[in-house]
């Protein structure tokens, strides 16, 4: 059921552009259908199924590397998987309108079926290959989607911010997946969550679990990795609705949720997840207060929310587990809905600025009506599902086994903030004076209003049917997270409770922070405005790594062939003295007795000529010093019974300092190489290096037996068997003929490129090569 | 079949590209001849090196002792998994960049023999593959290098003569080297035959001597696969001849020097590959950050590809650095997959410059609209080659990784990862520059893109694609493939036959 429902996402979203092509107006909702249906689908296999139960479906992929396409149907997945496809289908329609008549609607709705599929295989992925796969498939989802408006610089920025802190997080939750996997012994998550480990008692399990985190950290968007997800705002608002709001930014969550079981009874697990969950959740609500821009408020909110869930993971146990899975479900219905009617509101209006809106309830009364039903719900007021979050979100906070008041507090200013979120995009847009700047402003049309409207409804159906809301998602949610049986007993009134109390001050300083949401936010924009923000710290990190690489790149490739080949030989010299330093040095026994009158002066022209070589800095000179070198090698080459080699060598001599001569002869060269004594000196040392490491190596070769089993064959049998006199001759034709026919080609396509070289008619040329 | 058919297969990917380019350089004033001549020898090669891996595949390594001169005294050529898959790809690419170059070189290219070097350069490729014999192998190192000089100088602008000669300094000192190591470990061991030395390898003790030769070997071979510190030289070259020519240097030349350095250390050295196992993964980590760093500073879009490209040689030369037989299943994965798609890469780069009138990234933009198929292929190019999911880049990172953690070779992970996120950050802003950003304002848009001359890349593309979708053949043979280079006792059975 799970790869069919995914391979058909994938197939429609490439399917989308041509659809849209040929239905402009009906593409969306038709496309819309298949989610839908997915969902539904899911909401039947979630009832059939009991809280603890889950189901396993696998197809092999890669199993060389243990990779398979295996999905677990659980609690949890399940759940996610709905709002992944319901949030989804909403979208869906609500992009048709949102984009209608745009050319590139085909395209966006491409990336959103895309994105959906990507996520859905994230949450419903039991292998951690799968799972890292589709996981990386919403990082890039999300970076087309971002840089969606391409000729924005800014949208190209923060789409390129997205993929860096997202793929840089996706580097460290590969690594860690893979080590839990190997400590684990397992590839799929079912059988590394089957039991609870503590991560401290092994350092590489240890390092497993943080990696593991920063990934769901930077996905996530927690402290200090926030920055990103308001500049995601560039894209286009279904976008946000979706991606930022509901599903894309939880998949950290997810699995921190997922991996829960294996690590929830753990202090390094509980500690870090509170501590930064918290420090998002205060952060995002602050900021959230900062802004003008109703979307980045809405975008800080959810960082807000992110934080809490996170949070509430944390903080654990039955209690914790069970306000996490209300919180995720009234988030995921409000937070969408918001978006959704923000966008509505700036596609007709043309403005999502807080300080010039007002008055819009008689223009679009439908569209209020649902976005004053989500803001009482995100508000946390009764009868909706979010109020239900909050209550059980104090209870949670209350019970916690670690400082229950700093965790209860946390939330209470974070909730605080959200009230006052709350009035300003319900109150603050639609009441108040009607503005004249707006008097064109009409009613959203069907596609914008149906996400919100759907929505609202559910988060009060929701509120109104605790215990169904219980049965069907919350117990199977907690159940998975826990790993334990749980039944949920939600009531919308639990009597005078202190979360009830805390809940009464929460609205009460809501209410006031709203009235004085202007100076909050001025005193805010100084505060902020004073210390600093992780994007600007982003932005001086991403130019400091720029100008060192630049520094490092140019410092290596110089452009320099004289560069380029000191390196070289420079590695000449060290790397086998290095080698024999380490290995032990070779027995060297040179027979110095041995050497005759002419030995040692041929020697002495040797050295004479390489010194020289060094030395002389007129070129010519140079150039026949190197031919003095040449000869002392054929010299050599005589005494040591190789006549036919020291003739080759004369000649190549030969031709070699003539050609080189003539050669200089045409070329405006004129005068010395003018380098300096370093320069010179640097580059005797080099090369004497060089020739003393490769020497020294040979010397250890030759003090050393050298067996003759070759040479001895081929003269045994090169008349016998190649019917050949001369040994030389038949090594070279049939032997080692092969050699030889490459040689041949060698020289053939060195006289054909010489050819080209010559004859080619020359082209001016651009570029530099370095 | 008979035994002397599988002989001719065996030689096939040698003969036929040496011989379609001895008939090109004949007929090098008709272009027409040395087209079709190159080209049957192209599709011929396919053919048979298509046949020689299924044969290897399904009976083990192919053995060819050359003028049947017995081993270790003749030549032998060997076709063991790692050849046959190595000469497949870079067979099936040949093909590919064959058919670009038949539409997109200029006639001037043409007539200097572009075809004929092109297929030389292929057979020295292939004969490097194919070889078993150390000292053959330098032959077929000189074969390569001068042919690709050939090719790189055609053109003669100022920028490629300067390339050129940067190319061949460096080269040919390489090249020096690994022949002088090859007379050092001829003196030491008195044999010139991969297997044959091993086994006689497996009685020396460790000695500061061996260990400088092997080092000479890596210092050498490292270099021709432009690892760090000598890189230099490829970011230098390949951006300035014709596309096809840096696309076939990208996919095949650069693979024919991390291929070699795997066949020496772990067949050759096999008995003292320890002694060097450590010093190539410090060599592959930092010629994996030294790739990644540099692709992120680059203006000129076959500049950046080239940085991208000697990162990817880090990921190959990894495989063998962390030394287990999942490691080098991984790197062997990963040079597969990168024949295919770097040259497909630098083809692509051709069509969008081609588009876009310049490689310079200052000077293009507003692609997306104009050339959204083109943006397409681009951006899958992309994805393949930073390692994301679900493409071949992916997991072969994601196999070398696991390797790395599985022998504790922290290092190792950490700079494949980070290796690849500097690739995907160069290349996300590659694309941002080339296909988001509004483009120039000038109206004269040089040469629409036609679909015939695109069709031999998107072939290419689809083949590193499927590569990537569906793996689990390719990781099955690269697995196997290691597990056979790995048998080094089979491998000298099968080519010393009863002998020793």
């Amino acid at each position: 059921m799970s790869l069919p429902a995914l391979l058909t996402l994938f197939a429609l979203a490439a399917l989308a552009p041509a659809l849209t092509r040929r239905l402009p107006n009906g593409a969306a909702w038709l496309l819309a259908c298949v989610p839908a249906a997915i969902c539904a689908l899911f909401a039947v296999t979630a009832a059939g199924l009991a809280p603890e139960q889950f189901r396993i479906e696998s197809t092999p992929w890669a199993p060389t590397l243990g990779a398979s396409l295996s999905f677990r149907l659980d609690g949890l997945s399940l759940a996610f998987g709905m709002l992944i496809t319901g949030i989804g289908a909403l979208i869906i329609v609500y992009a048709g309108g949102y984009l209608h008549g745009d050319a590139r609607l085909g395209r966006f709705l491409g990336f959103l079926l895309f994105f959906m599929a990507a996520m859905l295989g994230v949450v419903l992925a039991d292998n951690i290959l799968a799972l890292f796969v589709f996981w990386e498939l919403t990082s890039l989802a999300s970076y087309l989607l971002i840089g969606f408006k391409n000729e924005d610089g800014r949208s190209r920025r923060a789409a390129l911010q997205a993929l860096i802190v997202t793929g840089g997080g996706g580097a460290a939750l590969l690594a860690g997946l893979l080590l839990f996997a190997q400590i684990g012994g397992s590839m799929e998550l079912s059988g590394l969550i089957a039991n609870p480990v503590d991560p401290t008692t092994d350092p590489l399990l240890l390092a497993a679990v943080v990696l593991i985190l920063i990934g769901c950290f930077t996905k996530s968007a927690q402290v200090p990795f926030h920055f990103w997800l308001p500049n995601a705002m560039e894209a286009p608002t279904p976008v946000s609705a979706y991606l930022h709001s509901a599903t894309m930014v939880k998949a950290g969550v997810y699995l921190m949720a997922r991996l829960n079981p294996a690590f929830g009874g753990s202090d390094i697990w509980t500690w870090s997840l509170v501590l930064f969950g918290g420090a998002t959740m205060l952060a995002g609500a602050v900021l959230a207060l900062r802004q003008t821009d109703l979307k980045l408020m809405l975008a800080y909110t959810t960082v807000m929310a992110l934080g809490l869930l996170t949070f509430l993971i944390g903080i654990g146990g039955k209690g914790g587990l069970e306000a996490m899975a209300l919180f995720l479900l009234a988030h995921a219905f409000y937070k969408g809905g918001l978006f959704m009617a923000v966008g509505a509101v700036d596609h007709e209006a043309g403005t999502r600025d807080l300080r010039k809106m007002g008055g819009l309830l008689r223009p679009m009364p439908a569209l209020a009506v649902a976005v004053f039903v989500i803001a009482l719900s995100s508000a946390g007021l009764p009868p909706f599902l979010g109020f239900l979050a909050k209550e059980y979100a104090y209870e949670a906070g209350l019970g916690a086994t670690h400082l229950p008041i700093a965790a209860t507090f946390a939330m209470l200013l974070a909730n605080v903030c959200l009230v006052a979120v709350a009035g300003a995009v319900s109150v603050g847009i639609f009441l108040g004076p009607a503005r004249p700047e707006l008097a064109h402003v009409h009613e959203a049309p069907l596609s914008l209003r149906l996400g919100p409207s759907v929505l609202a409804l559910l988060t009060l159906a929701a509120g109104l049917a605790p215990g169904a809301l219980g049965a069907f998602a919350i117990a199977p949610l907690v159940s998975a997270m826990s790993g334990q049986t749980f039944a949920a007993d939600l009531h919308l009134w639990a009597g005078f409770t202190p979360a009830l109390g805390l809940s009464v001050i929460t609205l009460m300083l809501g209410y006031l922070a709203y009235l004085r949401l202007a100076a909050l936010r001025d005193l805010l924009a100084r505060a902020i405005a004073a210390t600093f923000t992780f994007d600007d710290v982003y932005d001086r990190m991403y130019r400091v790594k720029i100008r060192l690489a630049a520094r490092l790149t140019t410092a290596l490739q110089r452009g320099s062939l004289g560069f380029y080949l000191s390196l070289v030989f420079a590695a000449l010299g060290v790397a086998p003295i290095g080698g024999m330093l380490y290995w032990g040095w070779p027995e060297i026994a040179p027979d110095l007795a041995g050497l005759r009158a002419i030995d040692v002066g041929a020697l002495a022209l040797l050295a004479t000529g390489g010194l020289a070589v060094g030395l002389i800095q007129a070129r010519l000179t140079a150039i026949v010093a190197l031919g003095l070198v040449g000869f002392a090698v054929a010299l050599i080459f005589l005494l040591y019974g190789a006549p036919d080699l020291a003739f080759t060598q004369f000649m190549v001599e030969t031709m070699a300092v003539v050609i080189l001569a003539l050669a200089l002869l045409r070329l405006p060269l004129a005068g010395g190489r003018r380098r300096s004594g370093l320069v010179a000196l640097r580059d005797i040392v080099i090369a004497g290096l060089a020739g003393i490491s490769v020497s020294t190596v040979l010397l250890g070769v030759l003090a050393r037996p050298f067996d003759p089993l070759l040479s001895e064959y081929f003269a045994e049998n090169s008349y016998t068997l190649a019917h050949g006199r001369n040994v030389v001759n038949v090594i070279l034709v049939d032997f080692r003929a092969l050699d030889t026919l490459g040689e041949i080609s060698v020289i053939a396509v060195a006289a054909i490129a010489a050819y080209g070289m010559i004859r080619f008619r020359t082209r001016a040329g651009k570029g530099d090569s370095r | 079949m008979t035994p002397m058919f599988w002989q001719w297969v065996l030689a096939a990917p040698i003969v036929l590209p040496l011989a379609g380019g001895a008939i090109g350089f004949l007929a090098i004033r008709r272009v027409g001849i040395a087209q079709a001549a190159t080209l049957l020898a192209s599709i011929g090669t396919l053919l048979a090196a298509i046949l020689l891996f299924g044969e290897v595949r399904q009976s083990g390594a192919l053995v060819m002792q050359a003028s049947r001169w017995d081993a270790p005294f003749g030549i032998t050529l060997v076709a063991d998994g790692l050849s046959a898959l190595l000469v497949m790809l870079a067979a099936a690419v040949g093909l590919g960049v064959q058919l670009h170059a038949m539409r997109t070189v200029d006639q001037e290219e043409r007539r200097f023999g572009f075809f004929p070097l092109f297929h030389l350069l292929l057979a020295g490729a292939n004969g490097a593959f194919l070889t078993g014999d150390i000292f053959n192998l330098y032959v077929w190192f000189e074969v390569t290098l001068i042919a690709g000089v050939g090719l790189l100088a055609l053109g003669q602008s100022k920028p490629q003569v300067d390339a050129t000669l940067k190319y061949v300094a460096i080269n040919l000192v390489g090249t020096t080297i690994y022949l002088i190591a090859t007379g050092l470990l001829y003196g030491a061991t008195g044999s010139l035959n991969m297997a044959d030395i091993s086994a006689r390898l497996l009685t020396e003790p460790d000695s500061g001597t061996l260990g400088a030769i092997g080092l000479l070997f890596v210092f050498s071979l490292a270099l021709k696969s432009a690892a760090f510190p000598l890189f230099f030289w490829l970011p230098a070259a390949y951006h300035t001849p014709s596309v096809a020519v840096s696309a076939v240097f990208a996919g095949i030349v650069t693979k024919v020097g991390a291929y070699a350095l795997l066949r020496v250390v772990v067949l050759v050295f096999s008995p003292k590959a320890e002694m060097f196992v450590d010093v190539i993964l410090w060599i592959a980590i930092l010629t994996l950050l030294v790739g990644g760093i540099g692709a992120l500073v680059q203006r000129d879009l076959r500049r950046l590809l080239s940085y991208a490209l000697v990162a990817g040689i880090g990921y190959i030369l990894l495989g063998l650095g962390i030394g287990t037989a999942e490691s080098l299943g991984g790197g062997i994965f990963y040079a597969a997959h990168h024949i295919v798609l770097m040259t497909t890469f630098f083809l692509l780069a051709g069509h969008v410059a081609g588009v876009a009138g310049s490689f310079s990234l200052d000077r293009m933009g507003g692609l997306l609209d104009r050339q959204t198929f083109l943006a397409i292929l681009f951006f899958v190019a992309i994805v393949a080659l930073s390692g994301l999911p679900p493409l071949g880049g992916f997991w072969a990172k994601a196999w070398l990784i696991k390797a790395a953690l599985a022998a504790g070779s922290w290092f190792a992970a950490g700079a494949a990862l980070v290796s690849g996120l500097l690739v995907l950050i160069a290349l996300g802003q590659a694309w941002a520059m080339i296909f988001w950003r509004k483009g120039p304002a000038s109206s004269d848009t040089p040469a629409a893109l036609r679909l015939p001359s695109l069709a031999p890349t998107v072939a290419l593309l689809i083949l590193a694609v499927a590569m990537g979708l569906h793996p689990e053949p390719w990781l099955d043979i690269s697995a196997r493939a290691a597990a056979a280079l790995l048998d080094v006792e089979g491998y000298q059975a099968t080519v010393l036959g009863g002998r020793r």
